[in-house]
């Protein structure tokens, strides 16, 4: 028997063996991390030459609403790709600048049930229907709603046995192939909505149509995932390879898992190459062609980056594994986009070291995987909660990685960071009162990326510097905390950020920070402080006729002295307020900093003594990045000319380059 | 040929004046609008304590607001540049006529520049409308084309890599058709001026001469252009943004002026060794 004990780990390694050779990660979490409420077991084979794939599917949902359940909705995403009738693409004519209308047969996409079952129960084909909640377009196909046989109870589990057949589109936005068989495989598979309390306070299904301005919103579970395809594609997935078997007829099966999450997205291409590397118990795999492997260090870096920020301001990356897709440049619209475990950036051939735009883009989407995808707040209904936070986490990263005024380009002296370039999205809108940042996606026609994440971006930072980045910690690392493998809305956040500021810095400065955000969010209001004047008269002594005590008048004749009457002079231009510091410079170096809450339209500081103010600066140290202009927030009386000089003697220097150009062939 | 350029680099120093008189020129309609920057820039942001951060470095945010709030006070200082662009073609027939005519009389005196300027500008207009005309119509059929087929091909092809090599491809070779012209019509004049012969039977002979001594004044005009590229480089070298007193702002724009008035002798010196080329090779 000792003798048997003493085999027992040996041949176990031995027949283990071949596992560890294909297995990049141990996907499991035991515990859950999450409710999985959705699982899905897929198999699916691919047909490159045709573009599509057949699928078994099996999908196990639990009810954990207090309602009885008589329907189940699917979101069908891929049929969005169907023909220029759907609500997708209705109305438009391009999708990322590119002409989507002159399309042939083949380059359509679209996802078809083929049958659906309820295990051990009937059939339940015939019960299918596409409906159209949002906009009542019957020609889209983005829902599908199951009648079920048998209502399913409050706490009861669903088995689905579904066949489906889905035919990839060349690429329009993010799923499809494209040239030497390229395929991005996201949001390929009927894919069950959630059934939650939704923003009117009832539970119903959140399952919304797929629009042009949304993204995605699903249920967390666990995604057991086997693919059979060509020999020659190299795969990409979320998740872990846990397995794969080479088969006879020269495919290959690879087995992926990935647990709590709410999507499983995959690539294929022939070319592309690997780079792997490690940070703490991440494995972060790079998917990249060959014409880009230049970036690979660079993006690794950034990922590494992000990993030990957000792990250091959020909370920690549970996932065992984070895959980088780089896609080759005419498969550009499949980049850009995040999903669990998975994402998609963007480079090009030899992107020069000044330009630091393909890590901010691994630097947002990976940051997606905690706002997103472990915190699944809507995208559809309120992007800002994810966009925003990201796009702020973006700036954070990128300014803390490569330096803040210099992060994203700095080439020939001509340089920004990516905090700045944020605020100049939304400070440069055309109308920044286009419209609140609190919407469905699907409202916004246009400034969306301006608003959802720069504006969101801005207003973050803003309150970052108002309260300090310790409690600014707390608030998100709290959020993170309460909400991951949730579906927070904006209310949940809000009800944290107004629980931890009043908690850190007392009711009402707590209170004012919550209206502060507030009125980002749910306003269209803009900010813009001015100081428009400084005045210094000098006082003189009384003068003038004054009662004398017998009962005439006396003449005083005033005299000038070295006193001085200052005023500063600020206004309010904007409707969004904010408290303040205003530090007021005298002649004689004397600095003094006063408060203003920034209600009033006009404001005046009024001095008196032999000093004289020199200038004034609201908010010098430029908490409030919500300021339109910031140019305006200061004013003095003693102002250099030498940076004038500076950039107008350098105009006169390129301009004369450019005339001498210019005659060169005359 | 290395002799043409060693007599071309020392008869553009020896025609120092002559240089002095076209980059006063050019400084002058460049200050005019300078000015008005200087006065845009102080009427603007001239007040604001942000003004500080332009002394260091480049800053991104202060300019950007500067453009959002007072671009309209900005824009017409482009518009006035487009117009002095035009302007300033114009006058350069006189300014190349004056300054080729030196080289070729030989003479150091600035009256002569003038001279020759006045008595070869129609001639010089005709010929470089001809020029223009031709570099307008050339680049025309180079780039628009090729730019509608680049965008296309960065998807066209497995990898952008091809389509950024054809674009340097096509630069190289587009470059090369420029410098070609300008030896042409660079040797056009120095007939029309040398010679005396009519404008276009001296085009025409031009063209000969230059597609048969075309890779020797191909190598000419490359080693001319190579000095514009040193100096580029030598002001970005010398140039730090981050020296921000008074002094040193006052020192880069010497060098500055230094650098665009070196610019202004190399053509002088191109002028006067392609000529010296064309004397010592003859037709």
């Amino acid at each position: 028997m000792e003798r048997i004990k003493k085999l027992v780990w040996p041949i176990g390694l031995f027949f283990a063996f071949p596992l560890f050779l294909v297995a990049q990660c141990d996907p499991h979490f035991n515990p859950p991390l999450s409710s999985r409420n959705a699982n899905y077991d897929i198999s699916l084979s691919l047909d490159h030459e045709a573009k599509m794939i057949k699928a078994v599917e099996t999908l196990t949902w639990i009810n954990d609403s207090p309602d009885t359940l008589r329907e189940m909705r699917f979101y069908m995403y891929l049929n969005s790709f169907k023909n220029t009738e759907s609500t997708f693409l209705k109305g438009a004519t391009e999708i990322f600048g590119q002409d989507f209308t002159n399309r042939a047969a083949n380059e359509w996409g679209w996802i078809n049930v083929d049958s659906i079952g309820r295990a051990g129960g009937r059939d339940l084909t015939s019960g299918i229907r596409y409906i159209q909640p949002d906009d009542g377009n019957r020609m889209d196909q983005s829902v599908l709603q199951v009648s079920l046989d048998q209502p399913l109870m409050p706490g009861d589990t669903l088995v689905l046995h579904i066949k489906f057949t889905a035919k990839m589109p060349k690429i329009i936005a993010r799923a499809g192939y494209s040239k030497d068989d390229y395929f991005l495989f996201v949001h390929w598979f009927p894919q069950a909505g959630v059934y939650q309390i939704n923003l009117d306070g009832n539970w119903g299904w959140n399952c919304h149509q797929f629009h042009r301005m949304t993204e995605f919103f699903a249920e967390f579970g666990t995604y057991d995932v086997k693919i059979t395809a060509s020999k020659h594609l190299v795969l990409g997935a979320s998740g872990c390879l846990v397995d794969e078997k080479e088969n006879a007829n020269g495919t290959i099966t690879r087995h992926y898992r990935v647990d709590d999450v709410i999507d499983f997205a995959w690539v294929a291409y022939p070319y592309f190459e690997i780079y792997e590397e490690k940070w703490e118990h991440v494995n972060i795999r790079l998917l990249i062609p060959p014409e880009h492997c230049m970036m690979a260090e660079r993006y690794i870096g950034a990922i590494k980056h992000s990993l030990s920020y957000l792990t250091a301001h959020v909370g920690r990356y549970p996932y065992p594994t984070i895959t980088v897709v780089d896609p080759p440049m005419h498969a550009l619209r499949s980049g850009l986009m995040e999903y669990p475990t998975l994402i998609t950036a963007g480079s090009f051939y030899h992107t020069p070291n000044s330009f630091h735009n393909s890590e901010a883009l691994a630097a947002h989407e990976f940051s997606h995987q905690y706002f997103m995808a472990m915190v699944a707040s809507n995208e559809k209904e309120e992007a800002w909660l994810d966009e925003g936070l990201v796009t702020w986490f973006e700036d954070r990263i990128v300014d803390h990685a490569y330096g803040t005024k210099r992060s994203l380009v700095d080439l020939f002296g001509f340089r920004y960071d990516s905090q700045e370039k944020t605020r100049l999205e939304y400070t440069g809108m055309k109308n920044p009162k286009a419209g609140t940042i609190a919407r469905p996606s699907w409202e916004f026609a246009e400034a969306r990326k301006e608003l959802i994440y720069s504006k969101t971006a801005t207003s973050l930072e803003t309150l970052r510097n108002l309260v300090g980045d310790d409690i600014m910690d707390k608030i998100i690392m709290a959020y993170f905390e309460r909400w991951k493998f949730r579906h927070p809305k904006g209310t949940d956040f809000l009800d944290v950020l107004e629980e931890v500021a009043k908690r850190e810095l007392g009711e009402t400065i707590g209170g004012n920070i919550l209206s502060i955000f507030k009125q980002c969010l749910y306003t269209t209001d803009i900010c813009d402080y001015l100081v428009s004047e400084i005045l210094n008269n000098k006082m003189s002594t009384p003068t003038g006729l004054f009662d004398a005590a017998n009962g005439n008048h006396t003449f005083e004749k005033g005299k000038i002295t070295d006193q001085y009457h200052s005023e500063v002079i600020l206004y309010r231009k904007g409707d969004m307020i904010f408290p303040l510091e205003i530090e007021i410079v005298f002649d004689n170096g004397d600095k003094i900093t006063e408060q203003w809450d920034g209600s009033d339209r006009r404001k005046v500081f009024e001095y008196e003594g032999s000093r004289r103010v020199v200038s004034a600066h609201i908010d010098p140290q430029q908490k409030v990045l919500l300021d339109l202009d910031l140019n305006n927030n200061s004013l003095t009386l003693e102002p250099k000319t030498s940076p004038l000089l500076r950039y107008a003697t350098r105009a006169v220097y390129w301009i004369q380059n450019i005339l001498q150009t210019v005659s060169f062939l005359v | 040929m290395l002799t043409a350029y060693k007599t071309g680099i020392f008869t553009g120093f020896r025609h120092w004046r002559a240089g002095l008189m076209v980059y006063a020129v050019q400084l002058l309609l460049a200050a005019t609008l300078g000015v008005q920057v200087f006065h845009v820039l102080e009427a603007s942001i001239g007040n604001s304590l942000e003004l500080d951060k332009l002394l260091g470095n480049y800053d991104h945010t202060v300019i950007t607001d500067l453009i959002n709030v007072h671009g309209s006070s900005i824009s017409p200082l482009l518009g006035q540049l487009r117009w002095l662009v035009l302007i300033y073609i114009v006058f350069s027939f006189f300014i190349n006529a004056g300054l080729l005519y030196v080289v070729i009389k030989e003479e150091k005196n600035g009256l002569a520049f003038w001279k020759g300027g006045a008595l070869y500008y129609f001639s010089f207009f005709k010929i470089g409308v001809f020029f223009l005309l031709l570099f307008g119509i050339i680049s025309a059929v180079i780039w628009v084309p090729f730019m509608g087929f680049f965008m296309q091909s960065v998807e066209y092809f497995s990898s952008e890599k091809i389509s950024v090599w054809l674009l340097f491809a096509v630069l190289f070779i587009y470059l090369i058709i420029i410098s070609f012209l300008f030896v042409w019509s660079l040797v056009t004049r120095i007939k029309v001026m040398s010679e005396g012969s009519r404008i276009w039977p001296s085009i025409k002979s031009s063209f000969a001469w230059a597609i048969r001594r075309f890779f020797p004044s191909m190598l000419l005009a490359a080693m001319f252009f190579g000095l514009h590229i040193i100096l580029f480089f030598f002001y970005w070298g010398v140039y730090d943004s981050s020296l921000a007193s008074v002094w040193w702002i006052l020192f880069f724009v010497l060098i500055q002026q230094v650098v665009a008035y070196l610019r202004v002798l190399v053509r002088v010196m191109v002028f006067a060794g392609v000529n010296s080329f064309y004397k010592a090779v003859g037709m």
